[in-house]
This record gives structure tokens, sequence and C-alpha cells, in this order.
């Protein structure tokens, strides 16, 4: 067999190999997220903590978050950020209000702040900070601090859709305000696009009354 | 300038005030359906009719230190009786409270006192007065559901005529159940202590005058600040006397919005003076609050 005959059989059969070999490049994760009777979970926190290899750690963005007071209530109700990530407070309603948080992850409490103003905090550790308005005590939000850079929230039809990840073993766990239970489980990431499908067990959505107390009574 | 232009012109101000001034505005509208409305104690005084109010408010929280504020409160607002219209009324005032919250959020204790003057012009002449008001309340929520109040306040009338001078106390608790976000029901318990206005047909009055119903009674009623007022028909009389009144009352406030609620009551009370006359009145309400 001659030279070139070789070298031609060997680039056909390096064609041949790139045509059958796997992608190694990166995997993408569908997760829904569903309640016990099959209804989309909207502001659930979806992450997946790479097993096999520690992750690098994750980028602080260039911009911080946002939770707005507008309507006398946060928004958004749950907010999902990495590690070291700041958080602004713009007061766009026409009333003060003074945010604070009582949780272990983050405890803080920013003096009243009036409509048109802004005030920011930092979140430099992993966990779930609860916030309220010491004025409005219906107020609510959440804050979820993560490690890993591969999360999303949910929209209202509850699929979180992480792309680009690198293949591998990865712990996903989901959560949200109401979860009555622990959901995590450990996935494979492959370069075939996989949805993973996750029931929850949400516990009723118990908010502080915010409508007006009635007038009571009394003898005048 | 008309009932009605003031009333516009108070409800524009109140809006723009909302808007420039970061004031709470808030608008309630309430029906009652009282048995002994006119507060007799012979069961042949005894008068129901239909009362309907109407009040507009606006507050603004200052900021003093940590946990501590002071709300300036103003209202303003009419009280009507169709039926016995001599009962009209209609008010105006403000009040400022200090709030003292013990720690942050929905749980921490709340102490406040307030104090409060307010101006009622009432269809009777004799009772236009200004009423000095003040309160101490102490609150506190247990759990999502349940949160308690415990409140004493006072009142003090200087009125046109002595008749209306009225000054008493009470002390009034209440529970709290918040079922939903959208359903609570309130139950209260308070007794009042001092003076209060009760009223009699001309015949009952001259009969209690006369020792008629009891020699007791007449030697208390003969002593009494009292005048003709015509209040629930002609020749009806409005008297000033001392006494207790005990009173309960159950509400349900459903959530009709995050702004609005539509509470529904029922409401009793037992009065009696110090000679031991007594009447009883049962008071059915539905509102409409409505914060803005």
């Amino acid at each position: 067999m001659s030279r070139l005959h070789l070298r031609s059989l060997a680039l056909a059969f390096s064609f041949a190999l790139a045509g059958i070999a796997p992608r190694l490049a990166a995997g993408d994760v569908q997760v829904n997220v569903r309640d016990a009777k099959g209804v989309p979970v909207a502001d659930a926190v979806v992450s997946l903590v790479p097993l096999d290899t520690p992750a690098a750690p994750p980028t602080t963005p260039a911009s911080p978050a946002v939770i707005t007071q507008q309507g006398q209530e946060f928004d958004p109700y749950v907010t999902a950020v990495v590690v070291g990530t700041r958080v602004n407070f713009p007061n766009h309603d026409k009333v003060r209000h003074q945010v604070y948080s009582l949780s272990k992850t983050k405890s803080f409490e920013i003096p009243l702040f009036g409509p048109g103003t802004e005030q920011s905090i930092l979140f430099d550790k992993p966990g779930i900070v609860a916030l309220g308005c010491n004025i409005h005590d219906w107020m609510s939000a959440y804050v979820v601090i993560l490690e890993t850079p591969h999360f999303m929230k949910t929209p209202a039809d509850g699929l979180a859709r992480l792309a680009d990840l690198p293949l591998g073993r990865y712990r996903l766990d989901v959560w949200h305000p109401r979860l009555a239970t622990e959901a995590r489980r450990d996935v494979v990431v492959t370069a075939d696009s996989a949805t993973q499908t996750i029931s929850v067990t949400l516990k009723p959505d118990k908010r502080l009354r915010r409508a007006p107390d009635g007038a009571g009574g009394g003898y005048k | 300038m008309t009932r009605r232009t003031r009333a516009a012109a108070l409800i524009l101000f109140g809006f723009a005030a909302n808007q420039a001034l970061a004031v709470s505005l808030r608008l309630d509208s309430i029906t009652t359906w009282a048995e002994n409305i006119s507060r007799s104690a012979a069961p042949a005084n005894w008068r129901d009719a239909l009362r309907q109010e109407a009040h507009l408010g606006a507050s603004q929280l200052q900021p003093l230190a940590t946990g501590l504020s002071l709300i300036a409160d103003g209202d303003a607002g009419f009280e009507l009786v169709p039926r016995y219209q001599r009962n009209n009324a209609s008010v105006a005032g403000a009040t400022a409270q200090l709030r003292k919250k013990f720690g942050l959020g929905a749980f921490a204790p709340v102490l406040a006192t307030e104090v409060g003057l307010q101006r009622r012009e009432a269809h009777l002449a004799g009772d236009a007065s200004w009423i000095a008001t003040g309160a101490l309340r102490f609150s506190k929520r247990f759990t999502d559901e349940w949160r308690a109040s415990l409140t004493g306040d006072w009142q003090q009338h200087y009125a046109s005529h002595a008749t209306f001078d009225v000054r008493h106390h009470r002390l009034i608790g209440t529970i709290t159940w918040d079922l939903t976000d959208r359903w609570q029901l309130t139950g209260g318990y308070g007794s009042l202590w001092g003076d209060f206005i009760a009223n009699a047909s001309a015949d009952v009055w001259s009969r209690a005058l006369a020792g008629l119903i009891t020699p007791a009674i007449g030697k208390l009623y003969n002593t009494l600040s009292w005048e003709v007022t015509d209040s629930y028909g002609p020749g009806w009389v409005s008297y000033r006397a001392k006494g207790r009144s005990d009173f309960w009352w159950l509400e349900l406030a459903p959530a009709l919005g995050p702004n609005t609620s539509l509470p529904l009551r029922y409401e009793s009370s037992h009065t009696k003076n110090f000679v031991g006359v007594s009447y009883r009145q049962d008071l059915w309400t539905i509102g409409v609050l409505h914060r803005f």
C-alpha cells in the first residue's frame, strides 16, 4: 500500500471518528418544578453544585441586583444572587420604608428611607435571607445567596433552563419560600439535553394580611 | 361653602397630600343597624334605626429614633341617622401618636400612646362640642395567625350644653385571628366607666322625675343634667347619667383586595347607671375600609 493511500485512509478514518465521537464541551439541563398537584411553581431557585470537581468561584456581577419597594411590596419576591453580590433597595413608593433582616446569614437594619431614595446591602455569605419592612409588616421577600454560578429562578411556567454546563455529576437543589421538605437529588449532565422534573410539596401561603383591619367596636 | 363642596375639597386636598407628602390616605364607609339606637331603658322607648358614617383620614409617620415613631393623623367625616335626623353630626379632628416598637418585625410588641382633639358639629345644638381624647395601647402578634391588644382610653366632651359634657374612660381587649391573608376574625371585650347620654320620651321622663318608677330613680334623676332635644320624637329628652357599660363584639373582615376590607360586625352592650337602670343595645354593622 502506497504512502498516499495510507494517508488517505488515515484522513478518512479521522473524519469518520469526528462524525461519531461525542461532543465533550457542555450540556444543558431543564428543571421542571411542579407542586403535588402538578401546577408549575414560580419563584423556585434551582441550583446545580458540581460534585466531580469544585466549581470555580463565581464571578461577582458588575451591576448590583435590585429589589424595589413599590405599592408597599418588595419586587421581586425572590432574588437569587452569587456570593459577593450587592443588592440595591430603591424606594419607588410614596411612603417611607425600613428594610431589615433577622436571618443568621445576613442580619441588618436599614434606617427609614424615603421615596425616591435608595439603600444598598452586600450579601457576602451563602444562605437564605428573609427580608421585611419594619413599618409595613406584610412586606416580605427573600434573597438566596449561592456559591455556584449555575442557578436560575423559575418563572411562571416552573421551567428553569441551565445551559452550557460542564459535563459530570451535580447536586440539584430546589428552594422555595414555602418548601415543606428538602428537594434535592444528584444528576448527571451529559451532552444530551435532559429534563429533570421535580415535584415539591409547598406549605400554604401564609403571608401576613395587608388589607386594613376592621374598625372594631366599643361603646362611646 | 356647602357641605358637599367642603367634602369634595377635603377629598381633593387629601389626594394632593397623598401624592406630595408621603401621606397615607384612608376612606371608611360604615352602615349600622342599631337596635335601641335611642339608648332607652323603657322597652316602649326602644327605637331601631340605620346609622351611616363616612370618614376620610390621612396620616403621616415620622421616625424619631430607632423603633420610635410619631404618627400624625387627621380625620373628618359625618354620621347620619336618616330616620332621626336630629342625631346627625359631622366630626373633624387630629391625633398624635407616639409609637414604640420593641424590636424588629411583625412579632415585636408595640406600645402606643395617643392624644387627640376633635370638633363635633351636631344637629342637636347642645351636642356641638370639642372632644379631647387620650389612649394607651399595647399590642403583640404571637404567631402568623394570632395577635392581641389591650387599650385604655379616655374621652372628655366640652359641649355647648352641660348635658353633653360627657367624660368617661374605657378598657378594651381584642384578639385577632388571621385565618388566612384574606379572612380575619376579631373578638373584643371592654368596659366603659363614667358618663353617657341616654334618652327617654316625655312621658317616661316625667314619670321618672316624679319618682313613679322608683323613688331612688326619682331622687337621682332630679339631680341629672337633662334637656328636651326631640332626639327620637317630639318631646324626647336627653340626659347625662353616670354608670358602666360592658360591651363585646365579633367582627369578620374579609379582604376584598390588598388595600380594601369589608368588616361585618355584631356588637352588644349592656349599660347600667348608678341606680340600676339599664338598657341593652345591639349593633349590626357592615363597612368598607380602603387605604390609598
